[in-house]
């Protein structure tokens, strides 16, 4: 690989770019949020990446590659940002990126649609002397606006290329490929295009650029002039990092010509010089597209605001948002119960058919109690998941989301939080790790850790095969009301603790409001296939993967020891015996059978309570027993840590194995012949409550440190502790 | 802007004839526009709607007002949700519609 440094002479700042000729480039993708960065990436790279019509969805960056022209483009998918100015966590990965990896070439993904607010990113961009081509997406949207420009002169004006796309219907993306190559092979610097920031504000620019000129060797990896603007514009994080890198004596210095600089800009223009400069990057952009008009017309959005009117309204905005997500819960539970029967009764039959070709034994009990019980346990929820994640992609698709932000401020803000903390919440009700790296949205430290602690309380994917499970068995009738009710107090117990934490570890004011509503869209087959598969398939992925090891463990666990060989023979030369006397005829076959079952499920639950299971359940038995639950349920429990799908895998094999079934009980019966409804619906309270599963907490850990991690788990756990120990006690007096 | 200074011959400034009513967002009509004269924000807060699109001098139209809750702004072609507290920091003044 060949590596060239590139000197501008109007820059004292170097870059290093990397040739093409040994065959791969890395490119960078950088837009607005709603820019549809993420649908170009997946056009691009053939990848399935989750896209969603609200800020937010690229949390993490995202590589794909591909082979073009023989070359190997390594394709890179940033957070979406609105400017360099890196507020959030996520727009300080997108900054980062481009800081300090330099990728050979910047493709900057801009709403056609709206091209002068997406435009402001691209003004820094140009600064920051990026090889760059810019992306025109949605540009079928732009057209039916009846807008159009000379692209060849828009070009010129912004310093790089264009290309058109419409990325919903992958249109364009070979464009995309054709032009990066372009730029990449070109060992010129950019055509220059310089903002122009009018003469007050240039001079001052010159003067820090001045005094920076002696720090040079310190500051090499910046553009010298984007670095004076940021300078200007006071950048927290660029000030703390010249800070870092300047000795104390330089960064005084410095921050004395800024002072100066600064009251100089406010006497003269009366304003801030970070708002003097926004006006004239916003200047720039209307200059270059008036110029550049051909014919323009204010784009009407009238529909998605007449939409607005209705779903944003005062009184009814809220009450439709809660209709909505009933509505939701019916479609899950009521639809999700036919496929959810079949698969279990595909299950069902499945185990019977094995049981009966194979001979009994420890191979057929693994397969039958371990793996069937355990994974099949999970697999039928997946219909239900299903459904459920085609709602959330639903509502992503069409905007509303950010729409339920909005309608649940109001609420959120007596909770000390604001509209954009919902979203992750939201998210939480499919899976709490999506949920947190959502969070990343939020500029507020604070904010985002009562949201990531809180968020424990949306009922998560993982919980609802046990409420499915519970509540089926022991509240047929309602099972959708009772579930409902879970998730109502989820989002209580949610409310409480963003109280209670805003009052006592998170002090301070939550960060104002400010979000772009997306225009409304109607969510395409494909757009909420894709998110919908890439989510079950995990859900899928980790039945075969986590779910299998666990049952399989579980299984051993409740296999071994075994008991002793005295019993094993006693128990033998019992069954012998009661089968001569029913064929002798000295007994009648009802009693017979009855005899047999009861000799087989005393055998069974001797071997349960002397395997390792049994003994570890009994050991947690006493912490369990205050609340009602049995060392059947504290051990499903405490499997639940692996993740709450397994505790009903658990249980699966614990009932499967007990053998207290003839062959036609299945789990639901079993759980209803053993616990009372209080308890039932106890357990499903103490699952909601304590931390979603070890894969969230280690996911908490990286985004948050390790005393919050130990801080969710320990007080999700006291908590679920308490709630269930009240609610038992309580319950018990009356029931 | 002055208010209430008169020139030599006390009649009122050709600036002072031009002048409008300043009032914070929270407090305008839904469906009317205005121009945003200044954002009382701090620094931050300022960089942030800077590049969302709102700056002093925009002509801004209140798609939604929802007295006491968030309101929506027409911004640039872009509709931007404001919370309460940041809508009382944003100054503006009406414009003929």
């Amino acid at each position: 690989m060949r590596i060239q440094t590139v000197k501008n002479e109007e820059n004292t700042g170097s870059r290093t770019y990397v040739s093409n000729t040994a065959g791969e480039i890395t490119v960078a993708l950088v837009g607005s949020p709603n820019s549809g960065k993420t649908t170009i990436f997946n056009n691009m790279t053939g990848a399935r990446q989750h896209v969603g019509n609200y800020p937010g969805v690229t949390v993490e960056q995202k590589t794909g590659q591909r082979l073009f022209r023989g070359i190997n483009i390594r394709i890179i998918d940033l957070p979406g940002t609105y400017s360099l100015t890196a507020f959030s966590e996520e727009e300080v990965v997108t900054r980062n990126y481009l800081l300090n990896n330099k990728p050979d070439v910047v493709i900057n993904i801009i709403d056609a649609s709206n091209l002068e607010r997406n435009l402001y990113l691209t003004t820094q961009l140009v600064e920051l002397g990026c090889k760059m081509v810019l992306v025109f997406n949605m540009s079928d949207l732009m057209a039916k606006n009846g807008t159009s420009f000379d692209m060849d002169l828009l070009s010129r004006l912004l310093g790089a290329p264009i290309v058109m796309s419409i990325g919903s219907k992958n249109v364009g993306t070979q464009d995309i490929f054709e032009k990066t190559l372009e730029v990449s092979k070109s060992n010129e610097m950019p055509k220059k295009v310089e903002i122009k920031y009018g003469d007050e504000i240039e001079n001052e620019i010159a003067r820090v650029l001045d005094a920076l000129k002696y720090y040079g060797k310190y500051l090499e990896k910046y553009n010298k002039r984007w670095l004076a603007v940021k300078i200007l514009e006071q950048d927290n994080i660029i000030l703390k990092e010249l800070s870092a890198l300047l000795p104390s004596a330089f960064y005084a210095k410095l921050s004395a010509v800024l002072q100066k600089s600064l009251n100089h800009i406010n006497k003269i223009l009366g304003l801030a010089a970070s708002t003097a400069i926004a006006e004239s990057r916003y200047g720039f952009i209307n200059g270059a597209l008036k110029e550049s008009a051909v014919h323009k017309s204010i784009a009407e959005i009238s529909l998605s605001d007449r939409i607005d009117q209705v779903l944003l309204n005062r009184v009814f905005g809220l009450p439709i948002f809660a209709v909505i997500m009933w509505a939701i819960f019916q479609l899950v539970f009521k639809i999700g119960d036919y496929p959810t029967r079949w698969l279990q009764l595909g299950f069902d039959s499945l185990s019977s058919l094995v049981s009966h070709i194979m001979p009994p034994g420890l191979l057929s009990s693994l397969i039958v109690d371990g793996i069937i019980g355990g994974v099949g346990g999970v697999l039928v929820f997946t219909p239900k998941i299903m459904i459920l994640f085609i709602c959330i992609a639903c509502l992503e698709d069409s905007g509303y989301m950010a729409r339920a932000a909005f309608i649940m401020d109001r609420i959120m803000h007596k909770i000390g939080l604001h509209g954009k903390s919902f979203i992750p919440m939201l998210i939480g009700f499919g899976c709490t790790v999506p949920a947190y790296m959502c969070t990343r949205t939020l500029e507020n430290k604070n904010d985002r850790m009562i949201t990531m602690h809180i968020n424990t309380f949306m009922s998560c994917g993982g919980r609802l095969p046990i409420y499915i499970l519970f509540a089926g068995t022991f509240f047929a009738d309602n099972a959708g009301n009772v579930i409902f009710s879970l998730y109502i107090i989820g989002i209580l117990m949610a409310v409480a603790f963003a109280r209670i934490l805003r009052a006592t570890r998170f002090k301070g004011e939550s960060e104002p409001f400010v979000m772009e509503l997306p225009v409304y869209r109607v969510p395409t087959l494909r757009g909420v296939a894709m998110h919908m598969w890439e989510r079950t398939w995990q859900y899928i992925k980790k039945a075969g993967t986590v779910i299998l090891a666990i049952s399989i463990i579980i299984w051993i666990l409740f296999t071994f020891p075994r008991v002793s060989d005295a019993y094993v023979e006693d128990y033998e030369s019992q069954v012998l015996f009661l089968e001569q006397s029913f064929k002798d005829g000295t007994i009648p076959e009802s009693e017979y059978n009855s005899r047999a079952g009861l000799l087989k499920s005393k055998m069974a639950s001797i071997q349960l309570e002397y395997s390792a299971a049994g003994k570890i359940g009994h050991f947690l038995e006493p912490a369990f027993k205050p609340l009602g639950f049995d060392w059947r349920l504290g051990l499903a429990a405490v499997t639940g840590i692996a993740g709450k799908e397994v505790v009903v895998s658990t249980l699966g094999t614990t009932f499967s194995l007990s053998g207290v079934n003839n062959e036609s009980q299945n789990l639901r019966q079993s759980l209803k012949n053993t616990y009372k409804p209080l308890t039932g619906y106890n357990f499903m309270l103490f699952s909601l409550l304590y931390f979603p599963c070890i894969a969230s907490l280690a996911i908490f850990k990286r985004e948050a440190g390790v005393k919050e991690m130990f801080f969710q788990a320990g007080f999700t756990l006291l908590l679920a502790w308490s709630v269930s120990f009240i609610v038992f006690q309580i319950g018990r007096m009356f029931i | 802007m002055n208010e209430g200074e008169k020139n030599f011959y006390g009649n009122i400034t050709e600036e002072q004839k031009n002048s409008k009513i300043i009032i914070p967002l929270a407090h305008t009509k839904q469906g009317k526009k205005y121009k945003i004269e200044n954002i009382n924000g701090g620094h931050n807060l300022n960089l942030r709607l800077n590049s969302m699109g709102i700056v002093p001098g925009d002509i801004v139209k209140v798609v939604y007002q929802g007295y006491g809750g968030p309101m929506t702004l027409s911004v640039k072609g872009v509709r931007i949700a404001l919370g309460r507290g940041i809508a009382h920091k944003i100054e503006v003044s009406e414009q003929d519609q």
